[in-house]
């Protein structure tokens, strides 16, 4: 790149700066390159980097004027917070109002272009997320069954203990007592067991189906980091 | 280098730079000055320059030099003032820490 380039670059990033800063940076860089002389053009192009570096270096000191929180030199150079993070966003952000020029209606602009972006970003994608819904779909139909399923055992094993009690009584009174003692044996266990899966399903519907869909969720965003943000 | 340059300390580098030359000097020329000391992009110095400037510790102005304009930093009143101040903390702030690492005790 040339020095002719960056300064039309650096003037095209500046534009959402007012007309007096502006102009004040570009006649200091202006400046610092005549006086550098042609010998050492290259040499300070490559320091200064890009002049999206050098157009968030203005702006961040534009923004807070109080220099306390301003940035520090470090081993590695210069080092600012407000900087590095907000370079990648002023890179994004700035490509396209350089082609736009000087129009003052950007942020309506990116809007319709972000919505537009969303739009063919999901058209595009739709194979993924639409068998992704439907797993978990079934997933949660799924769980319901087995929810569904231990509910409908428990009465099953609610009812088989109360005939076995049942019999076993009858034996008591018609038959030998140890098939009595046996069979109401049986039916005690069966009980037991009974509780055991009402108090599962219990735990199911409460604790372990929303464990399923938070972790559902947690996966989620782990396959699409940050979408919202990103967007 | 290991140690940070805070904000202030630059300012103060700065204003020292600018203040030996009393006809004032230029960008390029500070920058280069500044580096005789610590380590900064060629970036670095602008904001602080135009900050400065707001404050009002340094003037500005354009001269002809080799058929076009070159603009000129100057320090000012009040930024000799501050200049002082700055002279007067580090002179307390540079002693004790040298003091320290020296293994003497404080006065």
């Amino acid at each position: 790149m040339r020095k002719e380039e960056f300064m039309r670059q650096l003037e095209t990033l500046l534009a959402d700066i007012s007309e007096e800063e502006r102009q004040e940076a570009l006649a200091y860089y202006r400046s610092y390159f005549e006086d550098a002389g042609e010998e050492n053009e290259e040499r300070i192009l490559r320091e200064l980097e890009s002049p999206e570096k050098v157009a968030a270096t203005i702006k961040a000191d534009l923004k807070v004027d109080s220099r306390k929180d301003a940035g520090a030199f470090t081993e590695r150079g210069y080092e600012d917070e407000r900087f590095t993070k907000s370079s990648q966003d002023l890179e994004i952000k700035e490509k396209p109002s350089q082609k736009k020029g000087w129009s003052g209606s950007d942020a309506d602009e990116n809007r319709t272009l972000k919505i537009a972006l969303i739009v063919v970003i999901a058209a595009v994608t739709s194979p993924i997320w639409l068998s992704l819904l439907a797993g978990i779909a079934s997933f949660i139909v799924g769980a319901a069954g087995l929810a569904f399923g231990f509910i409908a055992a428990a009465i099953g094993l609610y009812i088989a203990g109360g005939v076995l009690f049942g019999i076993g009584i009858g034996q008591f009174a018609v038959g030998s007592v140890a098939v009595g003692f046996g069979l109401v044996g049986a039916a005690m266990f069966v009980w037991a067991v009974a509780i055991l899966i009402t108090v599962l399903s219990v735990w199911l519907c409460g604790k372990g189906i929303p464990w399923l869909c938070r972790g559902v969720e947690s996966l989620w965003k782990k396959v699409f980091p940050g979408k919202e943000k990103a967007i | 280098m290991v140690f940070n340059t805070g904000a202030a300390l630059l300012d103060a580098i700065v204003l020292a730079v600018v203040s030996k030359e009393k006809e004032g000097t230029y960008g390029y020329k500070i920058t280069q000055d500044v580096r005789q000391a610590i380590e900064v992009s060629e970036s670095t110095l602008y904001p602080v320059l135009r900050r400065l400037q707001k404050d009002g510790c340094l003037e500005v102005y354009d001269m002809e030099c080799g058929g076009r304009n070159r603009r000129y930093y100057k320090i000012t009143d009040s930024g000799s003032a501050q200049l002082d101040l700055y002279r007067t903390e580090w002179e307390t702030y540079s002693s004790k820490i040298t003091m320290l690492f020296s293994g003497g005790e404080l006065a």
